[in-house]
């Protein structure tokens, strides 16, 4: 296991007695001094797919020659005379140029303890390997869960072979600390290498737990083991009715090789896809370990996943088991809701919407027949939908287009599971507790009401059989003309500017509401003032009322929710200051009152910056990149950014700063932490930038 | 290494010792053996008796102890009077029936006068000395109790006996490489320390046994099997007889930690089958007269060195021939008959070799999700 130490012990007495190194790899060959390994990343998801290029060393005088270049998720291929690994070269694909271990890559001799031995003994190995670290680019980690966040490792290491991996893969939770707290400690720009880890059937949630390499050495093994190894899991050969391959030892080997090598492919397909978690979730049934490790994950490192969470892809979301409810942007998105959502101030009476198959919702056959019922109201502007439904809890109408509201694609039973319904019920409770309404209409099926019904006490239930029933649409209607008198009743018992206070008492922070004056949509409810949108027109002051008044601040007032959600509250809220919107949904544009362009909602779901928007945006100190002082010309990359907001996430709009002065605007193509970190890769892919 | 000598001084503390009877011995049996006719200088076949006695524990065990030695399991961890020894000789003595070789162990030092009483000491060799039939006793001792005072003082007592009888010391050297006994075994002494015990004995014409250990925790199964051959090779330059000892794991022992958390596994019975043909090619090579034995603890068994369960009888067979022979054809032998089982763990042994190494942790044993299959 480490007599490796012997190694450097007797290196330094000049001796090198290499049958004490690691086995034939070192032995074989000069060690070479320099190993070049170059990594570019070319592609984002919750993990990364690295472009590497190896140029291994050599003797003195060999020509090193380019290097090969492999996309992560990777093998290195084990290779000796007894177990030759020619036999998967036919598999490797042109995204996976054949990277043997020991000769492409050498993995120095390193010190080691197993896992379970106290923590100052990996603190040790980790010295000593640090002392002996050779310059090869290559560096041997022991840490267990406890010392990794202390552990040292030289700054040109941009591999890191881990040590124990297996071990540590054999508890999911031990494994998920451990590979959770490695991966923050070295960062983002260097590939995590899990010696002995690489089975197909685990690979996908290896890749996403944030392993770029792996080794032939498990899928050896499982071949002599007779054991058959693919996406399923492993099969005793012996015991199958038809056998996939021959039964002795080479046969099986090429079996795995095979399996094992398509896998990698499927993994990098899936990470460029943006579909890995899909793959993983597909993956993880297969071993209940697997799924033990992902919902570790899930519950235990949410913080750390989320960070490397995109906000915004074009792909369905599949949600289609269990653990799905608990992904991180789903989770994120069930947080935003919570923390910086707030419901629009015109709205009066919340109408409960059981969700679609089809998204936007609102473009679904029955949330358009729903559309036309609101629309027959004389108040409709009053009316706030919000659909309930999984994995997300709820969604505001406004925030529909949101990811992964638009994307996502559940199984549609209309059977709720005990973990979705205590999921659905503290989602509605807590929306309830922050925003209040004067009145609340459910036009929710009665197997939904059912779990929901005491939280929603006093609500007018207006659905049938079906949503959708000629019968259920007029309930519907007379439940919303009811609610929107009971309402309206509210507000005239309470008059004034009480009902700013009264019905969400906790949006003082929202910028604007508490300074009165100018922020016209704020204070608009309930004034009767010149407040409102540029037709000067309150709402809900029981005056003659402009329809079209109504529906441009509610349309002001959902992008101001957009704005809170993308941006936060502060940035958001100041964003929006004094905006108006214009256009029809979803294609809709911000006005400064000056006339110019903030920006513009499309159908990504989320608002892009104009330069103006980005000033709002980088004045209220949130989702800022800073770079060196130069004007961008194309995209904004890595090496150029000195710091960016922690909140930004790969797919944010943000804006791009130099001393306080915008110099861009555009989509983040990694979070903040990485884009200041990496020295290389696209940061911002550049939508506006500055004249001059 | 100041770690290992803390965890395994933790380790040994952490138990509580049974409550043992200072009086009663440990065990005694007889079994086969080999003994050198000192005219001749030819080995032949003998009986020994192997008496074990309960003492206090070894005085490395009472500061910190070997991460593979948990005969401290079988002492008493406290005081004992020299009569409660002298009780114990006297018990063993009747079950003597005559053997060539009495061999006095006592899971410590023979030679350390705070374990075993200096009278005590020349009490039990006097008394074997004398009984006519005794040609080797056989002692155990760490190697900084080895003095010329010492030696010259039990010889003596033999002399007195007034029969040809010879004494050999048995010494831990486990490996040659200060390294491997340092920071595997925790041992406690060097090499130079083994070598000065070595010379001082031999210059008193005392025999030396050296005990090589087969994988202490922390190696690869390559790196223990070469460790051992390399260790046997250096041992027999000076040693009579080199004995080599794959570790069994012994409860309370820093390879029962690990063994339990599945981060150990004794040695690969083609291991010890190994490095015995190493290292007896290299006697048979040189010449040497030195004696090549093995008697694995536990062989066979998942706490000693072991193989898949099928082949284990075939290997075990040949060392024990191996033993009682010095013929190392008995091993290659073995290795055919166990191959010819057809249970192919010899080539699983050979990825182990090749392959634990690029592994930075454990071959074939770790649990959870690599222990499963459908």
């Amino acid at each position: 296991m480490f007599l490796s130490m012997l190694f450097v012990e007797v290196k330094e007495k000049g001796l090198l007695r290499l049958s004490y190194a690691v086995g034939k790899f070192i032995k074989s060959q000069n060690i070479p001094p320099f190993m070049e390994i170059s990594i570019s990343f070319k592609n984002r998801d919750v993990a990364r797919v690295a472009q590497v290029a190896f140029s291994p060393g050599g003797s003195v005088g060999k020509n090193t020659g380019g290097g090969k270049t492999i996309l992560t998720p990777a093998y290195l291929w084990f290779s000796s005379e007894r177990v030759p690994a020619h036999a998967c070269t036919t598999y490797a694909t042109q995204s996976d140029a054949f990277i043997l271990l020991g000769k492409d890559i050498v993995i120095p001799t390193s010190v080691h303890y197993p896992l379970s031995v106290p923590s100052e003994f990996h603190a040790l190995a980790n010295r000593q390997n640090l002392a002996s670290y050779d310059g090869g680019g290559v560096f041997v980690l022991d840490a267990n869960s406890k010392n990794a966040p202390d552990a040292q490792i030289p700054d040109d290491a941009s591999v890191i072979a881990l040590a124990n991996s297996r071990k540590a893969f054999s508890n999911p939770r031990d494994f998920v600390e451990l590979a959770t707290k490695v991966r923050e400690r070295i960062g983002y720009g260097r590939l995590l290498y899990a010696p002995g880890l690489g089975e197909p059937s685990s690979l996908a949630l290896l890749t996403y737990s944030g392993i770029d390499l792996f080794d032939s050495i498990p899928l050896i093994e499982a071949a002599r083991d007779g054991l058959v190894l693919d996406t399923d899991g492993r099969i005793r050969l012996s015991g199958m009715a038809e056998k996939p391959c021959g039964d002795d030892f080479d046969s099986i080997l090429e079996y795995n090789y095979k399996a094992a090598a398509d896998e990698a492919v499927r993994v990098r397909n899936a990470i460029a896809a943006g579909t890995l978690r899909e793959l993983v979730e597909r993956r993880v049934v297969a071993d209940t370990e697997l799924v033990a490790t992902l919902r570790r994950l899930d519950r235990g490192s949410y913080a750390h996943f989320e960070a490397r969470c995109p906000v915004m892809r074009q792909r369905l979301l599949v949600a289609a088991c269990p653990d799905s409810l608990n992904r991180p942007e789903i989770e994120r998105f069930r947080r935003l809701v919570r923390e910086r959502y707030r419901k629009p101030q015109c709205a009066r009476v919340l109408l409960l919407l059981p969700c679609s198959a089809r998204k936007p919702y609102s473009k679904s056959k029955s949330h358009q027949a729903f559309a036309d019922v609101l629309f027959a109201r004389r108040d409709m502007d009053a009316i706030h939908e919000v659909i309930v439904t999984s994995p997300l809890g709820i969604v505001p109408r406004e925030l529909e287009l949101a990811y992964p509201a638009a994307h996502y694609d559940v199984p549609v039973t209309g059977l709720w599971s005990e973990d979705e319904k205590h999921m659905i019920r503290s989602c509605v409770a807590a929306f309830l507790e922050k925003n209040s309404y004067g009145a609340i209409v459910s036009h929710l099926p009665g197997e939904t009401m059912e779990f929901l019904r005491d939280l929603v006490p006093g609500a007018i239930e207006t659905c049938g059989d079906s949503p959708t029933s000629a019968e259920s649409l007029s309930r519907l209607g007379e439940g919303l003309d009811n609610a929107l008198e009971a309402a309206k009743n509210a507000h005239t018992a309470v008059p004034g500017a009480a009902d700013g206070a009264g019905t969400d008492s906790d949006a003082g922070h929202i910028a604007g509401v508490d300074t009165g004056g100018g922020a016209g949509h704020n204070n608009g409810v309930g004034t009767g003032g010149d407040v409102g949108c540029d037709a000067g027109i309150g709402i809900g002051t029981g005056a003659a009322r402009s329809t079209r008044a109504a529906f441009e601040c509610k349309n002001r007032e959902y992008m101001l929710s957009r704005a809170v959600h993308q941006f936060g509250v502060k940035a958001g809220s100041a964003f929006m200051e004094g905006a108006c919107v214009k256009g029809r949904y979803p294609f809709q544009k911000i006005f400064a009152k000056s006339g110019k362009q903030l920006g513009m909602l499309t159908d990504r779901g989320m608002i892009s910056l104009t330069i103006e928007g980005g000033e709002r945006v980088a004045a209220a100190g949130a989702y800022t990149v800073e770079i060196d002082d130069f004007k961008p010309r194309g995209s904004i990359f890595a090496v150029g950014v000195r710091g960016a907001s922690s909140e930004i996430r790969q797919g944010d709009d943000v804006v791009v700063c130099h001393a306080g002065e915008v110099r861009a605007v555009g989509v983040a193509c990694m979070n903040g932490a990485e884009m200041t970190e990496l020295k290389g890769g696209e940061a911002v892919k550049t939508r506006h930038k500055t004249e001059g | 290494m100041d770690e290992m000598f803390a965890f395994c001084r933790k380790m040994n503390r952490s138990f509580r010792p049974k409550k043992q009877d200072p009086s009663k011995p440990v065990a005694c049996w007889s079994e086969d053996d080999l003994i050198r006719d000192a005219g001749s200088g030819k080995w032949a076949a003998c009986k020994a008796l192997v008496m074990i006695f309960r003492t206090r524990g070894c005085s490395w065990l009472l500061k910190s102890g070997c991460t593979m030695c948990g005969y401290f399991n079988d002492s008493l961890m406290a005081g004992q009077e020299p009569s409660d020894l002298m009780s114990q000789f006297e018990a063993l003595l009747p079950r003597y029936k005559g053997e060539a070789i009495v061999k006095i162990f006592n899971s410590g030092s023979f030679l350390d006068d705070t374990e075993v009483a200096e009278s005590v000491q020349d009490a039990v060799v006097g008394k074997l000395a004398s009984l006519g039939e005794v040609r080797k006793i056989s002692l155990e001792t760490r190697p900084e109790y080895v003095t010329k005072e010492r030696l010259a003082r039990l010889l003596g007592v033999i002399a007195l006996g007034g029969n040809d009888v010879n004494l050999e010391l048995g010494i831990g050297l486990e490996s040659a490489s200060d390294e491997v006994r340092g920071r595997c075994v925790n041992k406690g002494f060097a090499y130079a320390d083994y070598e000065r015990a070595v010379s001082v004995a031999q210059s008193l014409g005392v025999g030396i046994k050296s005990y090589v250990l087969l994988k202490p925790p922390f190696l690869t199964e390559k790196e223990a099997m070469e460790d051992a051959a390399e260790t046997i090779i250096k041992a027999s330059e000076t040693a009579d007889v080199v004995s080599l000892n794959p570790v069994n794991v012994q409860s309370n022992t820093l390879a029962d930690y690990l063994w339990k958390r599945k981060e150990y596994r004794p040695a690969w019975l083609w291991s010890v089958v190994e490095a015995l043909i190493r290292g007896a090619e290299h006697i048979d090579r040189n010449g040497l007269d030195v004696r090549l034995q093995c008697d694995p603890v536990g062989g066979g068994s998942i706490r000693g060195a072991h193989n898949c369960g099928t082949c284990d009888g075939a290997l075990l067979d040949a060392i024990k021939k191996f033993t009682l022979t010095r013929d190392a054809a008995h091993l290659k032998r073995g290795i055919a008959t166990a191959n010819g089982c057809g249970c192919g763990c010899r080539e699983k042994w050979l990825d182990t070799l090749e392959c634990e190494g690029a592994l930075f942790g454990n071959y074939d044993v770790t649990g959870g999700f690599y222990s499963k299959s459908r």
